[in-house]
């Protein structure tokens, strides 16, 4: 395997389970609480300057996740984890940890919109930590919405690695 | 708990030193469900204790968006509706998020300038370094936010 192949090429492109909605903002700001009109309040969107209502900014991870399932796929097994694509790098190693993640905002999400996410490989470091060998990959994330236009960019750094102990752990 | 309402009427000050506030949720299972329905992380750790204890942690523990929620509760909180946030991050997960115990939301403004708003006149930039803690003693989570707020008194340092 080349690694080196892999660094600064797209490696994953993926699109939103569905368009940004009423319904689906509703039901993160009630989940978290979010106690803030512009998620909401159609004039509070437009005297805030943004022409309505808008997702929360950190809903856009939500919104940029494709969909676990869908018609024809074969069935969920047991255990199933979120369909980001953090395992597009053929690595060794059986677990993966998130260690750090950066958000940068361009614009709001708004209503309609639909998030597809391009993956590239910035970086890619072979490590021994106290959970076990394995690499740092870091991501760097483009988002654009239906239009192409630039959304939002995230940076993350994910550790792959085949645990030292099976009980190991220490991320989220 | 946090603030009842989060529309200051007028821009907060915004200094080097000053505080974000507080902000403090209960993290109960009940919580991590609503929220795993919502945001659509269903990995088993963040809705299943025994799942989190096979993969070493004590708890169902909240997932990275629920991270950014809170930071975001915190900063528009802090800043009110007009509040742009424009960077969460780069933050360190260096530990568990459990639930069974309140989580605690606090930040310091480390830099304020004045940058071109989005309405043509000029806003405060304002980047802040935030925690978030457990009563344990514990601090799983640190990072930095920066939020455009409009033209915040003493923006300029």
């Amino acid at each position: 395997m080349d690694i080196a192949s892999y660094i600064n090429r797209t490696v994953a492109t993926t699109v939103g389970a569905e368009p940004v909605s009423e319904m689906a903002i509703r039901r993160y700001v009630e989940a978290h609480e979010l106690n803030c009109p512009v998620f909401s309040d159609v004039e509070a969107g437009r005297a805030a300057g943004h022409g309505g209502i808008i997702a929360p900014w950190s809903m856009l991870l939500t919104m940029a996740m494709p969909a676990y399932w869908k018609p024809g796929d074969p069935p969920l097994k047991p255990g199933f984890i979120p369909p980001f694509v953090w395992d597009c790098v053929p690595l060794p190693g059986s677990e993966m940890v998130t260690y750090s993640v950066e958000v940068e905002y361009f614009v709001p999400l708004r209503v309609d919109d639909v998030v597809h996410s391009e993956y590239r490989v910035k970086s890619i470091t072979p490590k021994r930590t106290r959970v076990g060998v394995g690499h740092f990959i870091e991501f760097q994330i483009n988002f654009t919405d239906q239009n192409g236009r630039l959304i939002a960019k995230e940076t993350t750094n994910i550790f792959r690695y085949t645990p030292d102990d099976e009980t190991s752990g220490g991320g989220q | 708990m946090s603030a009842p309402g989060i529309s200051p009427a007028a821009p907060p000050d915004a200094f080097v030193g000053a505080s974000l506030g507080t902000d403090v949720l209960h993290l109960s299972l009940q919580r991590l469900v609503m929220v795993a329905g919502a945001n659509r992380d269903f990995a088993p750790a963040h809705s299943d204790s025994e799942a989190a204890r096979q993969g070493g942690a004590p708890a169902a523990f909240a997932d990275v968006i629920f991270v950014f929620a809170l930071f975001e509760r915190l900063l528009m909180q802090w800043s009110g509706p007009r509040g742009r946030i424009t960077r969460m991050g780069p933050l360190k997960i260096k530990d568990f998020l459990i639930c069974g115990q309140d989580v605690s939301s606090t930040g310091t403004i480390e830099s304020v300038r004045s940058v071109p708003g989005p309405d043509g006149v000029p806003w405060g930039e304002v980047m802040a370094k935030i925690t978030l803690s457990q009563p344990d003693g514990r601090e799983p989570v640190s990072g930095s936010a920066t939020i455009l707020v409009p033209r915040a008194r003493g923006a300029d340092t």
